[in-house]
Protein backbone atom coordinates (compact mmCIF):
# COMPACT_ATOMS: atom_id res chain seq x y z
CA UNK A 1 0.00 0.00 0.00
CA UNK A 2 1.23 3.33 -0.44
CA UNK A 3 1.38 6.55 1.19
CA UNK A 4 1.35 10.52 0.76
CA UNK A 5 3.60 11.29 3.80
CA UNK A 6 4.82 9.88 7.27
CA UNK A 7 6.59 11.88 9.22
CA UNK A 8 6.97 15.41 10.03
CA UNK A 9 7.95 17.20 6.32
CA UNK A 10 9.65 19.83 8.15
CA UNK A 11 12.64 21.35 6.78
CA UNK A 12 15.12 19.97 9.30
CA UNK A 13 13.46 16.79 9.32
CA UNK A 14 14.13 16.88 5.26
CA UNK A 15 17.86 18.26 6.29
CA UNK A 16 18.43 15.22 8.78
CA UNK A 17 17.11 12.45 6.07
CA UNK A 18 19.28 13.88 3.93
CA UNK A 19 22.13 13.37 6.24
CA UNK A 20 21.60 10.23 7.90
CA UNK A 21 20.17 8.51 4.28
CA UNK A 22 21.48 10.42 1.85
CA UNK A 23 19.78 12.64 -0.64
CA UNK A 24 17.88 11.20 -4.21
CA UNK A 25 19.57 13.80 -6.83
CA UNK A 26 19.06 12.41 -10.59
CA UNK A 27 19.32 14.19 -13.79
CA UNK A 28 17.23 13.31 -16.86
CA UNK A 29 17.69 14.35 -20.29
CA UNK A 30 15.11 13.32 -23.10
CA UNK A 31 16.39 14.62 -26.23
CA UNK A 32 15.47 14.20 -30.21
CA UNK A 33 11.84 13.23 -29.90
CA UNK A 34 10.25 13.79 -33.30
CA UNK A 35 7.38 15.90 -33.26
CA UNK A 36 3.98 14.36 -32.09
CA UNK A 37 0.19 14.45 -33.20
CA UNK A 38 -2.03 17.17 -31.97
CA UNK A 39 -4.93 16.58 -30.61
CA UNK A 40 -8.71 17.16 -32.30
CA UNK A 41 -12.09 17.45 -31.20
CA UNK A 42 -12.31 13.67 -31.38
CA UNK A 43 -9.28 13.59 -28.53
CA UNK A 44 -10.10 15.64 -26.31
CA UNK A 45 -7.78 18.85 -27.57
CA UNK A 46 -5.41 18.68 -25.40
CA UNK A 47 -1.84 17.93 -27.48
CA UNK A 48 0.62 16.27 -25.29
CA UNK A 49 3.82 14.29 -25.64
CA UNK A 50 5.03 11.74 -23.49
CA UNK A 51 8.53 11.46 -23.14
CA UNK A 52 9.50 7.55 -23.06
CA UNK A 53 12.40 7.27 -21.15
CA UNK A 54 10.94 7.24 -16.84
CA UNK A 55 13.08 7.17 -13.79
CA UNK A 56 12.82 4.42 -11.38
CA UNK A 57 12.51 5.17 -7.99
CA UNK A 58 15.99 3.55 -6.51
CA UNK A 59 16.53 1.12 -4.24
CA UNK A 60 14.60 1.75 -0.51
CA UNK A 61 16.47 0.57 2.48
CA UNK A 62 14.96 0.32 5.79
CA UNK A 63 14.01 2.29 7.43
CA UNK A 64 13.70 4.32 4.31
CA UNK A 65 10.13 3.34 2.62
CA UNK A 66 9.79 6.04 0.00
CA UNK A 67 11.00 9.46 -1.18
CA UNK A 68 9.38 12.49 -0.28
CA UNK A 69 10.21 15.15 -3.61
CA UNK A 70 11.81 18.60 -2.72
CA UNK A 71 12.53 19.65 -5.93
CA UNK A 72 11.22 19.11 -9.36
CA UNK A 73 13.24 21.35 -11.91
CA UNK A 74 12.17 20.75 -15.69
CA UNK A 75 13.71 23.01 -18.61
CA UNK A 76 13.16 22.73 -22.21
CA UNK A 77 13.74 24.79 -25.76
CA UNK A 78 10.55 24.75 -26.10
CA UNK A 79 7.59 27.67 -25.40
CA UNK A 80 4.51 28.09 -24.45
CA UNK A 81 4.11 24.66 -23.11
CA UNK A 82 3.16 23.34 -19.51
CA UNK A 83 6.05 20.13 -18.30
CA UNK A 84 4.32 17.66 -16.03
CA UNK A 85 6.17 15.23 -14.14
CA UNK A 86 4.34 12.37 -12.05
CA UNK A 87 4.36 9.23 -10.99
CA UNK A 88 3.11 7.13 -13.77
CA UNK A 89 1.20 3.94 -13.42
CA UNK A 90 0.72 1.75 -16.72
CA UNK A 91 -2.94 0.50 -16.34
CA UNK A 92 -2.63 -1.40 -19.43
CA UNK A 93 -1.52 -1.76 -22.60
CA UNK A 94 -3.18 -2.84 -26.13
CA UNK A 95 -1.62 -3.91 -29.15
CA UNK A 96 -3.73 -2.94 -32.44
CA UNK A 97 -2.76 -5.31 -35.17
CA UNK A 98 -3.92 -8.38 -32.63
CA UNK A 99 -6.23 -6.34 -30.98
CA UNK A 100 -4.34 -7.96 -27.67
CA UNK A 101 -4.82 -6.31 -24.20
CA UNK A 102 -2.67 -6.75 -21.66
CA UNK A 103 -4.08 -5.35 -17.95
CA UNK A 104 -1.24 -3.31 -16.38
CA UNK A 105 -1.43 -2.45 -12.45
CA UNK A 106 -3.66 -0.97 -9.91
CA UNK A 107 -3.27 2.78 -8.68
CA UNK A 108 -1.93 2.32 -5.32
CA UNK A 109 -3.70 3.54 -2.31
CA UNK A 110 -2.03 6.37 -1.00
CA UNK A 111 -2.22 7.42 2.91
CA UNK A 112 -1.64 10.90 4.40
CA UNK A 113 -1.25 11.06 8.00
CA UNK A 114 -3.16 7.67 8.59
CA UNK A 115 -5.82 8.18 6.37
CA UNK A 116 -6.13 6.02 3.18
CA UNK A 117 -6.67 8.24 0.13
CA UNK A 118 -8.82 6.62 -2.89
CA UNK A 119 -6.17 5.39 -5.10
CA UNK A 120 -6.97 6.92 -8.67
CA UNK A 121 -4.76 8.65 -11.21
CA UNK A 122 -6.00 12.55 -11.09
CA UNK A 123 -4.55 12.57 -14.66
CA UNK A 124 -5.87 9.72 -17.16
CA UNK A 125 -3.80 9.13 -20.59
CA UNK A 126 -3.83 7.35 -23.45
CA UNK A 127 0.10 7.27 -25.45
CA UNK A 128 1.12 5.78 -28.36
CA UNK A 129 4.37 3.41 -27.64
CA UNK A 130 4.45 2.26 -31.57
CA UNK A 131 2.92 4.78 -34.05
CA UNK A 132 -0.56 4.00 -35.26
CA UNK A 133 -1.19 3.13 -38.82
CA UNK A 134 -4.34 3.13 -41.06
CA UNK A 135 -7.72 4.47 -40.90
CA UNK A 136 -8.32 6.54 -37.71
CA UNK A 137 -9.13 3.96 -34.34
CA UNK A 138 -11.96 4.52 -31.80
CA UNK A 139 -10.58 3.00 -28.54
CA UNK A 140 -13.37 1.44 -25.96
CA UNK A 141 -12.06 1.67 -22.42
CA UNK A 142 -13.43 -0.42 -19.57
CA UNK A 143 -12.20 0.99 -16.09
CA UNK A 144 -12.99 0.89 -12.61
CA UNK A 145 -13.42 4.71 -11.55
CA UNK A 146 -12.28 6.76 -8.86
CA UNK A 147 -14.59 5.18 -6.29
CA UNK A 148 -13.90 1.66 -6.94
CA UNK A 149 -16.95 0.80 -9.17
CA UNK A 150 -15.78 -1.23 -12.10
CA UNK A 151 -16.94 -1.70 -15.72
CA UNK A 152 -17.31 2.15 -16.48
CA UNK A 153 -16.38 2.30 -20.37
CA UNK A 154 -15.31 5.57 -22.45
CA UNK A 155 -14.22 6.19 -26.10
CA UNK A 156 -11.52 8.21 -27.44
CA UNK A 157 -10.65 8.68 -31.27
CA UNK A 158 -7.06 9.74 -31.61
CA UNK A 159 -6.20 11.53 -34.85
CA UNK A 160 -4.69 9.86 -37.73
CA UNK A 161 -1.81 9.04 -38.20
CA UNK A 162 -0.65 9.14 -34.58
CA UNK A 163 3.30 9.40 -34.17
CA UNK A 164 4.81 7.89 -31.49
CA UNK A 165 4.61 9.43 -27.91
CA UNK A 166 2.01 11.37 -29.28
CA UNK A 167 -0.50 10.94 -25.86
CA UNK A 168 -4.16 12.50 -25.30
CA UNK A 169 -6.07 13.11 -21.99
CA UNK A 170 -8.92 10.68 -20.86
CA UNK A 171 -10.29 12.32 -18.02
CA UNK A 172 -12.92 14.69 -20.86
CA UNK A 173 -14.15 10.89 -22.13
CA UNK A 174 -14.71 9.72 -19.04
CA UNK A 175 -18.33 8.33 -17.82
CA UNK A 176 -20.44 11.47 -16.62
CA UNK A 177 -19.77 11.75 -12.80
CA UNK A 178 -16.12 10.00 -13.19
CA UNK A 179 -12.99 12.28 -12.36
CA UNK A 180 -10.25 9.30 -12.67
CA UNK A 181 -9.47 5.56 -12.91
CA UNK A 182 -8.30 3.25 -10.34
CA UNK A 183 -7.65 0.42 -13.17
CA UNK A 184 -8.20 -0.66 -16.62
CA UNK A 185 -10.00 -3.96 -17.43
CA UNK A 186 -10.51 -4.00 -20.96
CA UNK A 187 -9.23 -2.23 -24.60
CA UNK A 188 -11.14 -2.69 -27.63
CA UNK A 189 -10.95 -0.82 -30.85
CA UNK A 190 -12.30 -0.46 -34.37
CA UNK A 191 -10.45 1.00 -37.57
CA UNK A 192 -6.80 1.37 -37.13
CA UNK A 193 -4.18 -1.20 -38.48
CA UNK A 194 -1.14 -1.24 -36.44
CA UNK A 195 0.29 0.91 -33.39
CA UNK A 196 0.67 0.27 -29.64
CA UNK A 197 -1.41 2.26 -26.83
CA UNK A 198 -0.89 2.42 -23.35
CA UNK A 199 -3.54 3.63 -20.92
CA UNK A 200 -1.90 5.79 -17.90
CA UNK A 201 -2.69 7.10 -14.44
CA UNK A 202 -0.19 9.95 -13.55
CA UNK A 203 0.03 11.32 -9.36
CA UNK A 204 1.28 14.96 -10.73
CA UNK A 205 4.32 15.72 -8.83
CA UNK A 206 5.48 19.08 -10.46
CA UNK A 207 4.01 21.08 -13.47
CA UNK A 208 6.38 23.45 -14.83
CA UNK A 209 5.24 26.61 -17.59
CA UNK A 210 7.38 27.20 -20.34
CA UNK A 211 7.40 30.91 -20.89
CA UNK A 212 6.04 32.11 -24.37
CA UNK A 213 9.26 33.53 -26.47
CA UNK A 214 11.44 30.45 -25.94
CA UNK A 215 12.82 30.02 -22.92
CA UNK A 216 14.18 27.32 -19.88
CA UNK A 217 12.48 27.27 -17.28
CA UNK A 218 12.61 25.33 -14.09
CA UNK A 219 9.11 25.79 -12.31
CA UNK A 220 8.56 26.63 -8.56
CA UNK A 221 10.42 25.15 -6.42
CA UNK A 222 7.93 22.35 -4.66
CA UNK A 223 8.25 23.39 -0.92
CA UNK A 224 6.25 26.84 -0.89
CA UNK A 225 3.50 25.45 -2.81
CA UNK A 226 0.43 23.51 -1.36
CA UNK A 227 1.12 20.63 -4.19
CA UNK A 228 0.19 17.28 -2.82
CA UNK A 229 3.66 15.71 -1.65
CA UNK A 230 3.28 11.96 -3.46
CA UNK A 231 5.73 9.83 -2.03
CA UNK A 232 7.60 7.67 -4.22
CA UNK A 233 7.65 4.19 -3.32
CA UNK A 234 9.16 0.98 -4.60
CA UNK A 235 9.04 0.19 -8.01
CA UNK A 236 7.36 3.68 -8.81
CA UNK A 237 8.62 5.49 -11.36
CA UNK A 238 8.47 9.23 -12.70
CA UNK A 239 7.28 10.12 -16.22
CA UNK A 240 7.59 13.19 -17.87
CA UNK A 241 4.98 15.01 -20.53
CA UNK A 242 4.62 17.74 -21.96
CA UNK A 243 0.73 19.80 -22.91
CA UNK A 244 0.58 22.35 -25.33
CA UNK A 245 2.13 21.66 -28.59
CA UNK A 246 3.48 19.24 -31.13
CA UNK A 247 6.75 20.96 -31.62
CA UNK A 248 10.00 18.15 -31.07
CA UNK A 249 11.67 19.43 -27.68
CA UNK A 250 14.23 18.22 -25.38
CA UNK A 251 13.35 18.38 -21.66
CA UNK A 252 16.18 18.54 -19.33
CA UNK A 253 15.14 17.18 -15.60
CA UNK A 254 16.77 17.56 -12.22
CA UNK A 255 14.88 15.59 -9.25
CA UNK A 256 15.81 16.03 -5.81
CA UNK A 257 14.62 14.10 -3.10
CA UNK A 258 15.15 12.81 0.48
CA UNK A 259 14.05 9.88 2.82
CA UNK A 260 10.92 9.15 3.78
CA UNK A 261 10.93 6.69 6.98
CA UNK B 1 28.37 18.58 14.87
CA UNK B 2 26.65 17.27 11.58
CA UNK B 3 24.38 19.73 9.81
CA UNK B 4 21.13 18.06 10.59
CA UNK B 5 19.06 21.47 11.46
CA UNK B 6 18.73 24.64 9.60
CA UNK B 7 20.06 25.66 13.21
CA UNK B 8 22.35 23.49 13.03
CA UNK B 9 23.49 25.67 9.32
CA UNK B 10 23.11 29.10 11.27
CA UNK B 11 25.18 27.89 13.97
CA UNK B 12 28.08 26.34 11.81
CA UNK B 13 28.33 29.83 9.91
CA UNK B 14 28.70 31.79 13.46
CA UNK B 15 31.39 29.87 14.38
CA UNK B 16 32.98 30.31 11.18
CA UNK B 17 32.49 27.22 9.11
CA UNK B 18 31.09 29.20 6.40
CA UNK B 19 32.72 30.89 3.27
CA UNK B 20 32.09 34.55 3.65
CA UNK B 21 30.11 36.36 1.12
CA UNK B 22 30.88 32.86 -1.16
CA UNK B 23 33.07 31.57 -3.53
CA UNK B 24 33.19 34.10 -6.45
CA UNK B 25 31.53 32.30 -9.95
CA UNK B 26 32.68 35.04 -12.67
CA UNK B 27 32.93 34.43 -16.59
CA UNK B 28 31.95 35.59 -19.88
CA UNK B 29 31.34 33.69 -22.64
CA UNK B 30 32.67 36.03 -25.79
CA UNK B 31 31.84 33.70 -29.27
CA UNK B 32 28.34 32.29 -30.25
CA UNK B 33 28.66 28.71 -29.43
CA UNK B 34 27.35 25.51 -31.58
CA UNK B 35 25.43 22.65 -30.18
CA UNK B 36 28.19 20.07 -29.82
CA UNK B 37 27.45 17.27 -30.65
CA UNK B 38 23.88 18.22 -33.05
CA UNK B 39 20.77 16.55 -32.58
CA UNK B 40 19.95 17.98 -29.25
CA UNK B 41 16.91 21.20 -29.38
CA UNK B 42 18.26 22.48 -25.88
CA UNK B 43 20.66 24.80 -26.26
CA UNK B 44 23.36 23.65 -23.43
CA UNK B 45 26.60 26.28 -22.89
CA UNK B 46 29.86 26.04 -20.26
CA UNK B 47 29.12 29.06 -18.47
CA UNK B 48 31.45 29.81 -15.43
CA UNK B 49 34.83 28.74 -14.27
CA UNK B 50 35.40 25.28 -12.73
CA UNK B 51 35.91 25.73 -9.10
CA UNK B 52 38.01 23.19 -7.40
CA UNK B 53 37.08 22.63 -3.95
CA UNK B 54 40.13 22.85 -1.51
CA UNK B 55 41.75 20.49 1.14
CA UNK B 56 39.19 20.07 4.09
CA UNK B 57 40.48 22.25 6.89
CA UNK B 58 40.76 20.59 10.11
CA UNK B 59 37.95 19.66 11.67
CA UNK B 60 35.95 20.12 8.77
CA UNK B 61 34.05 16.56 7.58
CA UNK B 62 32.22 17.98 4.15
CA UNK B 63 31.59 20.86 2.27
CA UNK B 64 27.67 21.93 1.97
CA UNK B 65 26.55 24.37 -0.72
CA UNK B 66 23.61 26.58 0.95
CA UNK B 67 23.33 29.13 -1.47
CA UNK B 68 23.52 29.96 -5.04
CA UNK B 69 23.67 33.37 -6.88
CA UNK B 70 23.89 34.38 -10.89
CA UNK B 71 22.97 36.88 -12.86
CA UNK B 72 23.58 36.80 -16.64
CA UNK B 73 23.30 39.38 -19.84
CA UNK B 74 20.81 37.39 -21.29
CA UNK B 75 17.31 36.38 -20.65
CA UNK B 76 15.66 33.56 -20.86
CA UNK B 77 17.84 30.79 -19.34
CA UNK B 78 18.66 28.62 -16.54
CA UNK B 79 21.93 28.30 -14.70
CA UNK B 80 22.90 24.64 -13.28
CA UNK B 81 25.37 24.61 -10.69
CA UNK B 82 26.81 21.07 -10.25
CA UNK B 83 29.25 18.80 -9.63
CA UNK B 84 30.82 17.83 -12.16
CA UNK B 85 32.84 14.21 -13.05
CA UNK B 86 35.39 14.22 -15.50
CA UNK B 87 34.23 11.07 -17.54
CA UNK B 88 36.93 11.37 -20.09
CA UNK B 89 37.75 13.40 -23.28
CA UNK B 90 38.58 13.00 -26.75
CA UNK B 91 41.24 14.79 -29.15
CA UNK B 92 40.04 14.82 -32.52
CA UNK B 93 43.92 15.45 -33.98
CA UNK B 94 45.93 13.03 -35.93
CA UNK B 95 42.84 11.55 -37.48
CA UNK B 96 40.18 8.66 -36.70
CA UNK B 97 40.69 6.99 -34.00
CA UNK B 98 41.48 10.18 -31.90
CA UNK B 99 43.37 9.99 -28.77
CA UNK B 100 40.76 9.20 -25.58
CA UNK B 101 42.17 10.04 -21.86
CA UNK B 102 39.97 8.47 -19.54
CA UNK B 103 38.29 9.72 -16.79
CA UNK B 104 36.69 8.40 -13.27
CA UNK B 105 33.58 7.18 -13.24
CA UNK B 106 30.21 7.96 -11.31
CA UNK B 107 30.99 6.45 -8.19
CA UNK B 108 28.86 5.35 -5.80
CA UNK B 109 26.79 6.82 -2.49
CA UNK B 110 24.17 6.25 0.18
CA UNK B 111 20.97 7.07 -1.79
CA UNK B 112 17.80 6.87 0.62
CA UNK B 113 19.30 3.80 2.72
CA UNK B 114 20.74 2.63 -0.02
CA UNK B 115 24.80 2.14 0.64
CA UNK B 116 27.08 1.97 -2.74
CA UNK B 117 24.15 2.70 -4.97
CA UNK B 118 25.93 3.29 -8.38
CA UNK B 119 25.36 6.87 -9.61
CA UNK B 120 24.70 7.41 -13.12
CA UNK B 121 24.14 11.13 -15.57
CA UNK B 122 23.23 11.95 -18.77
CA UNK B 123 26.63 12.95 -20.61
CA UNK B 124 27.39 16.49 -21.46
CA UNK B 125 30.23 17.29 -23.86
CA UNK B 126 32.10 20.41 -23.50
CA UNK B 127 34.66 21.38 -26.30
CA UNK B 128 38.08 23.04 -24.70
CA UNK B 129 39.90 23.42 -27.79
CA UNK B 130 37.39 24.84 -30.73
CA UNK B 131 37.03 22.09 -33.78
CA UNK B 132 38.11 22.56 -37.02
CA UNK B 133 35.60 22.94 -39.79
CA UNK B 134 35.20 19.27 -40.58
CA UNK B 135 35.76 17.21 -37.68
CA UNK B 136 34.30 14.71 -38.50
CA UNK B 137 31.95 12.15 -36.06
CA UNK B 138 32.33 10.47 -32.89
CA UNK B 139 31.19 7.39 -30.74
CA UNK B 140 31.52 6.59 -26.86
CA UNK B 141 31.29 2.93 -25.64
CA UNK B 142 29.82 3.09 -22.19
CA UNK B 143 28.62 1.17 -19.13
CA UNK B 144 24.51 2.67 -18.58
CA UNK B 145 22.63 3.14 -15.80
CA UNK B 146 21.80 -0.86 -15.28
CA UNK B 147 25.56 -1.64 -15.42
CA UNK B 148 25.66 -2.58 -18.97
CA UNK B 149 28.92 -2.70 -20.77
CA UNK B 150 30.26 -2.10 -23.70
CA UNK B 151 27.14 0.14 -24.88
CA UNK B 152 27.95 2.18 -27.94
CA UNK B 153 26.14 4.89 -29.43
CA UNK B 154 25.10 5.72 -32.60
CA UNK B 155 27.61 8.42 -34.74
CA UNK B 156 27.74 11.87 -32.94
CA UNK B 157 28.51 14.76 -34.99
CA UNK B 158 30.51 17.82 -33.46
CA UNK B 159 29.36 21.42 -34.68
CA UNK B 160 31.34 22.33 -37.16
CA UNK B 161 34.30 25.03 -36.05
CA UNK B 162 32.42 24.74 -32.79
CA UNK B 163 34.36 27.06 -30.56
CA UNK B 164 35.36 26.64 -26.53
CA UNK B 165 32.65 26.34 -23.98
CA UNK B 166 30.21 24.71 -27.15
CA UNK B 167 28.02 21.60 -25.36
CA UNK B 168 25.46 19.36 -26.23
CA UNK B 169 24.39 15.96 -24.78
CA UNK B 170 24.80 12.52 -25.86
CA UNK B 171 22.08 11.13 -27.69
CA UNK B 172 22.32 7.32 -25.86
CA UNK B 173 21.21 3.87 -26.60
CA UNK B 174 17.35 3.67 -27.25
CA UNK B 175 16.00 3.64 -23.29
CA UNK B 176 19.17 4.32 -21.68
CA UNK B 177 18.78 7.31 -19.31
CA UNK B 178 22.35 7.86 -18.50
CA UNK B 179 26.35 6.09 -17.60
CA UNK B 180 28.07 4.79 -15.06
CA UNK B 181 31.37 5.33 -17.01
CA UNK B 182 32.45 6.17 -20.68
CA UNK B 183 35.21 3.02 -21.51
CA UNK B 184 36.37 4.41 -24.74
CA UNK B 185 35.41 7.34 -28.02
CA UNK B 186 37.01 6.65 -30.56
CA UNK B 187 36.68 9.58 -34.08
CA UNK B 188 35.81 8.46 -37.66
CA UNK B 189 35.78 10.23 -40.89
CA UNK B 190 36.78 14.09 -41.36
CA UNK B 191 39.19 16.27 -43.02
CA UNK B 192 42.20 16.84 -40.96
CA UNK B 193 40.05 17.33 -38.03
CA UNK B 194 40.94 19.00 -34.64
CA UNK B 195 39.84 19.85 -31.65
CA UNK B 196 39.15 18.21 -28.06
CA UNK B 197 35.84 17.19 -26.66
CA UNK B 198 35.15 16.86 -22.46
CA UNK B 199 33.00 14.36 -21.11
CA UNK B 200 31.08 15.30 -18.02
CA UNK B 201 28.77 13.77 -15.63
CA UNK B 202 27.33 15.77 -13.05
CA UNK B 203 25.08 15.44 -9.80
CA UNK B 204 22.83 19.04 -9.84
CA UNK B 205 22.85 20.96 -6.83
CA UNK B 206 20.91 24.29 -7.83
CA UNK B 207 19.58 25.99 -10.68
CA UNK B 208 18.62 29.71 -11.21
CA UNK B 209 16.20 31.32 -13.38
CA UNK B 210 17.07 34.34 -15.69
CA UNK B 211 13.89 35.22 -16.96
CA UNK B 212 14.74 39.29 -18.46
CA UNK B 213 18.42 40.50 -18.67
CA UNK B 214 20.66 41.32 -16.03
CA UNK B 215 18.14 40.21 -13.43
CA UNK B 216 19.61 38.62 -10.51
CA UNK B 217 18.73 35.14 -9.11
CA UNK B 218 19.75 33.74 -5.50
CA UNK B 219 18.48 30.30 -4.59
CA UNK B 220 18.90 29.23 -1.13
CA UNK B 221 19.16 25.39 -1.49
CA UNK B 222 18.41 24.61 1.66
CA UNK B 223 15.03 25.39 1.52
CA UNK B 224 14.23 24.62 -1.91
CA UNK B 225 16.29 21.56 -2.04
CA UNK B 226 16.72 20.33 0.91
CA UNK B 227 19.12 17.62 -0.02
CA UNK B 228 22.54 19.02 1.97
CA UNK B 229 24.36 17.73 -0.76
CA UNK B 230 28.22 17.01 0.59
CA UNK B 231 31.23 17.51 -1.05
CA UNK B 232 34.55 17.10 -0.54
CA UNK B 233 38.52 17.69 -1.37
CA UNK B 234 39.06 17.77 -5.04
CA UNK B 235 35.67 17.75 -6.13
CA UNK B 236 34.97 20.29 -9.00
CA UNK B 237 32.09 22.59 -8.90
CA UNK B 238 30.59 23.71 -12.46
CA UNK B 239 28.08 25.60 -14.43
CA UNK B 240 26.34 24.95 -17.68
CA UNK B 241 23.45 27.45 -19.09
CA UNK B 242 20.73 25.68 -20.43
CA UNK B 243 18.73 27.29 -23.49
CA UNK B 244 21.23 29.61 -25.14
CA UNK B 245 24.06 29.62 -27.41
CA UNK B 246 24.58 33.65 -27.23
CA UNK B 247 27.51 35.75 -26.18
CA UNK B 248 26.87 36.28 -22.22
CA UNK B 249 28.60 37.54 -19.18
CA UNK B 250 28.02 35.92 -15.62
CA UNK B 251 28.38 36.71 -12.23
CA UNK B 252 28.22 34.60 -9.69
CA UNK B 253 28.68 33.57 -5.95
CA UNK B 254 28.62 29.73 -4.08
CA UNK B 255 28.19 30.22 -0.60
CA UNK B 256 29.71 26.11 1.20
CA UNK B 257 29.42 25.85 4.66
CA UNK B 258 31.56 23.30 6.44
CA UNK B 259 30.06 20.40 8.10
CA UNK B 260 32.61 19.68 11.52
CA UNK B 261 33.59 16.26 12.02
Amino acid sequence: MGKLASNSPSIDTMLTNASLYGPWVQPYHSRGLAATTAATTTSGYATSTRHPNTLAIPTLTAPVTGVRFTQIEMHSDDSSKLYVAALEYVLGTFVMNTSTFTAGVTVPTKIIRGLSLTGAGILPMLAYTVAGTGTAATFTITYTNQAGTANHSMTISPPTPPIINSAFCLRPHLATGDTAMRAVTDISKTGGTNGTIIVTALLVLQTCIIAPGGASYSGLDLLPVPNIPWIGEAGDVIAFYAFGGVATSDIHAVISGVADV
Amino acid sequence: MALRTYNNFINAISQGFGNGNGEPFWDEVQTLTVSTPSGSALPIQRLGQSLVLPALPVGVAAYIVTRFLTQTSTTLISCMLAKLIDLGRLDFSGGAPGTFTDGSTMGTATVLGTASAARFSPVICEVTTAMNAAPGTFTITYIDQAGNTAETTAALTPGASAPVRSCGTVALNTGDLGVRDITAAATSAGTTPSGIIQFWGYIPLGFTIVQGANQGYIKNLLTTNCTAFRLGAADVLGCFAFGSTAVKAMVGWVTIVGEET
